[in-house]
């Protein structure tokens, strides 16, 4: 499987005390473990299991994922700005891998 | 009551296991919104979590109630709250209760910072009642439960 | 195994030659009744054909074109598998076929008062029926920039011909490495699956001639056809160069700058060595301005008969219809033209027609050998048409299965265009 290509569509700057929409999407198949390949053989499960959103270093949205999330994870959520900041996406895939995008948000 | 709860039991293991074996779904099963429905769906919650919820209408599940495949479902959650250090949703967790594997996703928030909306997508193996359960930071459980009709098994 | 089309078969032309046969007694001087139609493309060769096998009336084609270039497996031209002398279909049996005759000249006005056409060269053709079998159109309203003159920086390819070919230039033209960009259409439009069999085929080809390269589909929908089937052939196919971006994540195109081949998005900006953009669609222009579309800008008919809810006299088969169901395709716009044409004999004879049955079969490939296929059958249902039965490939089809599906979809397109051309 190529590496996976996460995106992230978050607004450039923002007032404070705003309610900001972030949306993510993540290239993934979400393997279930519940397929067989063509020779019949179970594919393994191989899921990104969690999403977490850092703002400032501090967690501040996360999210754990199963099987029944679709494929190419998509989730969007709203966060109410307050100073300007870091903003870190990490995605956690089963067996340890992890991928990760962050943001310069700008708050006036 | 133990009876009823055998039979249910039976019924759902048997819908597991036809959902595994990638057979058809089930046949014309409406689940039409009546009492009797809601408290199916609080017993199934409690089955598939140990949770005593109470059905409440601050708790918005918003999706489709046909859609053409159940590969990727569109999902919106939305709970009716302030986020305020006083009166918070802590963590909402979704459920399938005809997929093959049960558990959607669990959404946590957090007061002052997330707002209690999320949207994703998802896969359902056949038409059913999706259910969310929110935790809210006093302890109590509130359950919502939306019925989705899918054309096609999103979990093969 | 046999193709999955419903070819004109003794019983239909039994069907219609019934109603000839009841049709009031013309004096001899009199000559049969007059149809019209506007449109050379399937459902236009097929009314010919049907109404002329028939003898049910004299048929006339007005079709500015002299030649046929299938839309339908046009991807498989772009991916080099395909010549585009093979997607090409001369109209010179069509046109001889006793009882037909063709007009290569474009039809500038319908007037149903007078029933009348008038065409570009200058004359004017009377009719009992017409038929409108124009397709559909391209909406140059919806993305900024995306102007006729911008069609060929960045084409749609969506109408076979020049644009087809000006697309597989960029192609193999783009060097390796490169990134292909799709802007794919909302719905309604004509032929759901082909962008994704398109991006299917182009990857195809870059596997083999440019395997650095990527691409990106900006959608303007949240789903598509046959998501799953495209989408697990696209992981086990070409993994890492295909990219899907729903309309939820991006907002949508919202403009194009084609003298740099770049989009933009509500909050993002894509640069692309090739772009595909296929807009938004509605009913051809001369049905609109006929009065024959509403305000979906798609055109209402009666299921039965498929005469325009809106204009009496004048039928409406493809593309530009509201077709409930039924996608837009060139197989079904066989099927409703076949219906159409039984619904006209009828409607000669003073009778009523039976209700159609209305089919299409869709054949899409993901590679040169795996292709799958969905057979639908479709019925008027309380005033739409209703799928009533789907059959559509799976998942788990064997690597076997698909093989003989991308055979088979050979065998139809032989079997389609002879039947349609002659």
């Amino acid at each position: 499987m190529a590496t996976p290509t996460p995106r992230v569509q978050v607004p450039r700057s923002a007032t404070r005390g705003e309610v900001i929409e972030i949306k993510t999407l993540i290239e993934h198949p979400m393997e279930t473990g519940l397929r067989l390949d063509s020779n019949g053989e179970v594919i393994p499960r191989k899921i990104i299991n969690e999403f977490i959103c850092r703002y400032n270093g501090e967690v501040v949205f996360r999210t754990d994922l199963h099987e029944a999330v679709a494929a190419n994870p998509f989730i969007s959520f709203s966060l109410r700005v307050t100073t300007s900041g870091r903003l870190d996406f990490i995605w956690n895939e089963d067996f340890g891998a992890v991928y990760a995008l962050n943001h310069t948000l700008l708050v006036d | 009551m133990a009876e009823t709860t055998v039979a249910q039991e039976v019924t759902r293991r048997t819908i597991l296991a036809a959902a595994i074996a990638g057979g058809a779904g089930l046949a014309g099963v409406a689940v039409a919104a009546t009492p009797e429905a809601d408290a199916d769906a609080v017993k199934e919650a409690r089955r598939m979590t140990g949770k005593v919820v109470t059905l409440s209408p601050r708790l918005h599940l918003l999706m489709p109630s046909h859609f053409p495949n159940g590969y990727i479902v569109p999902f919106t959650l939305r709970i009716d709250s302030k986020m305020t250090d006083t009166d918070h949703v802590r963590q909402v967790q979704v459920l399938a209760p005809r997929n093959p594997i049960n558990p959607v996703a669990t959404f946590y928030f957090v007061p002052g910072r997330s707002e209690p909306v999320v949207s994703t997508r998802i896969r359902l193996a056949e038409q059913q009642d999706v259910l969310a359960i929110a935790e809210m930071n006093d302890g109590a459980l509130l359950m919502a439960r939306t019925f989705v009709e899918v054309e096609t098994n999103g979990c093969k | 195994m046999r193709p999955l089309i419903k070819r004109w078969t003794r019983r239909e032309i039994g069907r219609l030659a019934a109603f000839t046969l009841l049709a009031p007694h013309v004096a001899r001087s009199q000559s049969r009744p007059k149809v019209l139609v506007v449109g050379g493309g399937s459902g236009g060769a097929t009314l010919a054909n049907c109404l002329s096998d028939g003898a049910v009336s004299d048929v006339t084609i007005i079709e500015p074109k002299r030649a046929y270039t299938t839309c339908f497996f046009s991807n498989l031209y772009l991916a080099g598998l395909r010549t585009f002398a093979e997607l090409t279909h001369s109209y010179d049996a069509l046109a001889r076929r006793p009882g037909v005759t063709m007009i290569h000249d474009v039809a500038t006005m319908i007037d149903p008062a007078t029933r009348t056409v008038r065409l570009g060269g200058g004359a004017t053709l009377s009719y009992d029926r017409l038929v409108v079998a124009a397709g559909s159109a391209i909406r140059e309203d919806t993305i900024e920039g995306y102007d006729a003159a911008a069609m060929h920086l960045m084409p749609h390819a969506w109408k076979a011909g020049e644009q087809t070919l000006t697309l597989r230039r960029q192609l193999e033209s783009m060097a390796d490495g490169g990134l292909f960009v799709m802007v794919a259409p909302p719905d309604p439009f004509p032929c759901p699956p082909a962008p994704y069999e398109r991006v299917s085929l182009i990857a195809a080809y870059f596997k083999q001639h440019k395997p650095r390269s990527k691409i990106i589909v900006i959608d303007a929908k949240n789903t598509f056809v046959g998501q799953d089937l495209f989408e697990d052939a696209w992981n086990r196919y070409y993994p890492g160069m295909i990219e899907w971006l729903p309309a939820q994540f991006t907002g949508g195109v919202k403009a194009v700058e084609p003298g740099t081949l770049t989009l933009r998005t509500e909050e993002d900006r894509f640069k692309a060595a090739v772009v595909n953009v296929i807009p938004a669609h509605r009913a051809g222009d001369l049905a609109r301005q006929t009065g024959l579309a509403d305000a979906s800008s798609w055109c209402p008919v009666d299921p039965l008969t498929f005469e325009s809810r809106l204009q009496p006299a004048i039928h409406v088969v493809g593309d530009a219809i509201i077709g409930g169901d039924m996608p837009k395709t060139a197989f079904g716009a066989s099927s409703q033209a076949k219906a159409c044409a039984v619904a006209i004999a009828a409607a000669f004879a003073g009778k009523e027609a039976a209700t159609p049955r209305l089919t299409n079969t869709c054949y899409v490939h993901l590679t040169a050998d795996d292709a799958w296929r969905n057979a639908s059958q479709f019925e008027p249902v309380a005033g739409r048409i209703k799928a009533v039965h789907v059959n559509i490939s799976r998942i788990s089809d064997s690597a076997e299965t698909r093989r003989g599906v991308a055979r088979e979809a050979v065998d139809w397109y032989e079997t389609f265009t002879k039947e349609l051309f002659g």
